[in-house]
């Protein structure tokens, strides 16, 4: 499982970097040090496509594969999930800290003072 | 009516009553769960027991009445009638009606619980396999270890899970990390990985649970808000064992200061309330209560006995 999800992060990788879509063999050839097989490498880009990160164009006789959305646009979508309090995702993660009204940023900045003074007393 | 049947349902009732609405509006407010979050969180798990199984048997006892003063010997005879042929178990229309409704909320109850089980961690999982895809990989210059999110809001949140399948995650921002010192850094891993360890998302799911299934009761809501904040305070402590609370507390500061300022018209969550209360204890950590923290214990005991032993036919 970790390997697998690994690859897939390494291919998505070389996807994101690549200005053109790439053949199974480019992105073998951009991972060149791992000696991966072909047939992995069609493996995990479908495994990619069904979850909708890979789209394929099948056109020429080697399919060419590019990502769906750029690295930015996944990124965006999972601090909406983060940060959304009433979104079904809420009980899937726990926030370290919600977001405050200007009045209570003041507080904070009040507290912060204090406890970086602290810091510093302790410190030495 | 029975004079048994009345005392059961007087104090059904009362206990359902009380713990849908102003015993949990009471916890809410009162200042000593700060002190002894933990009693605190064991009390509202009573309360949400207890005020469940209250409704249910108010509403059974009720409609079972007719058969026999005692609801477990009503019961069995329910259940004989209806083997017998009688397909309202010997009850009458209104008794039948109020069995049906009862049998719907213990239904609803039943069912709502593995359904948010399963959705949250299909959002869980989902979630989790596309931050394992888009996170960049941890500064090396930077204690600890955890996945990097490219954006600038100062965020930082855990995933909870089992390490056989799916192992728990803590996704920091790039913007959290750039505020961050290394003490403050630690801090807050050490915060995240107390709600890891400990499984709070675990405790939190019944809660979940209820107000789902139980929205319009203020009492459900009001409880699932105060776990939250308790969770919170219980994994501040714990961090506070091993990293400098008042590195964590500046973090806190930081990271709930600047997620507000990155979102000016408040659309997100708004309870920087929680933020400032877990500044200002662990800058001053109130003193511990024993008196309270046994006061807690017993007064949850109390309650998840109570409904069930006036239910018992030794009365």
């Amino acid at each position: 499982m970790a390997r697998l999800g690994e690859l897939e992060h390494a291919i998505m990788d070389v996807l994101w970097a690549s200005d053109s879509s790439m053949t199974a063999r480019d992105v073998r050839d951009a991972l060149s040090d791992r000696d991966l097989a072909a047939t992995t490498i069609l493996t995990v880009l479908s495994r990619l496509e069904n979850k909708g990160l890979v789209t394929r164009d099948r056109s020429a006789r080697a399919h060419r594969y590019r990502p769906t959305d750029a690295r930015d646009v996944h990124v965006a979508s999972l601090m909406r999930q983060a940060l959304d309090s009433a979104s079904n995702t809420d009980a899937a993660l726990a926030r370290f800290a919600d977001a405050v009204t200007p009045e209570e940023a003041a507080a904070l900045a009040g507290a912060l003072d204090e406890a970086m003074r602290r810091r510093r007393a302790e410190g030495g | 009516m029975h004079l048994h049947t009345l005392t059961i349902l007087l104090v059904t009732s009362a206990v359902a009553f009380a713990l849908l609405g102003p015993v949990p509006a009471m916890l809410e407010r009162a200042r000593w769960p700060s002190r002894e979050p933990r009693a605190a969180l064991i009390l509202w798990q009573a309360i949400g027991l207890a005020g469940g199984v209250a409704v249910l048997a108010a509403a059974m006892s009720l409609a079972l009445a007719p058969l026999h003063p005692s609801p477990l010997i009503a019961a069995g005879a329910f259940a004989g009638n209806l083997f017998a042929g009688d397909p309202t178990g010997g009850l009458g229309v209104a008794h039948f009606v109020l069995f049906l409704f009862a049998l719907a909320m213990s239904a609803r109850l039943a069912g709502v619980l593995p359904m948010t089980i399963w959705r949250t961690w299909q959002a869980r999982h989902r979630h989790r396999d596309l931050v394992g895809l888009v996170s960049r990989p941890w500064p090396a210059s930077r204690p600890g270890h955890g996945h990097v999110l490219d954006h600038p809001v100062a965020a930082v949140y855990c995933l909870p899970g089992r390490a056989v399948r799916g192992a728990p995650r803590v996704v920091f921002t790039t913007g959290a990390l750039a505020q961050l010192d290394d003490t403050e850094l630690s801090a807050v891993l050490a915060h995240e990985h107390a709600h890891l360890t400990e499984r709070h998302d675990l405790v939190a799911m019944p809660f979940l649970a209820w107000v789902t299934a139980f929205p319009w009761f203020p009492g459900v809501r009001r409880a699932r808000v105060s776990v939250a904040m308790l969770l919170e305070l219980v994994a501040d402590d714990r961090a506070a064992t091993t990293a400098d609370p008042a590195a964590l507390a500046s973090a806190l500061a930081r990271i709930g200061g600047s997620a507000g300022a990155a979102t000016p018209d408040g659309a997100l969550a708004i309870t920087g309330a929680g933020v400032l209360l877990r500044v200002r204890r662990l800058l001053d950590p109130p003193p511990r209560s024993p008196r309270w923290r046994a006061t807690a214990y017993l007064m949850a005991a109390t309650l998840v006995m109570l409904p069930p032993s006036v239910m018992l036919p030794v009365w």
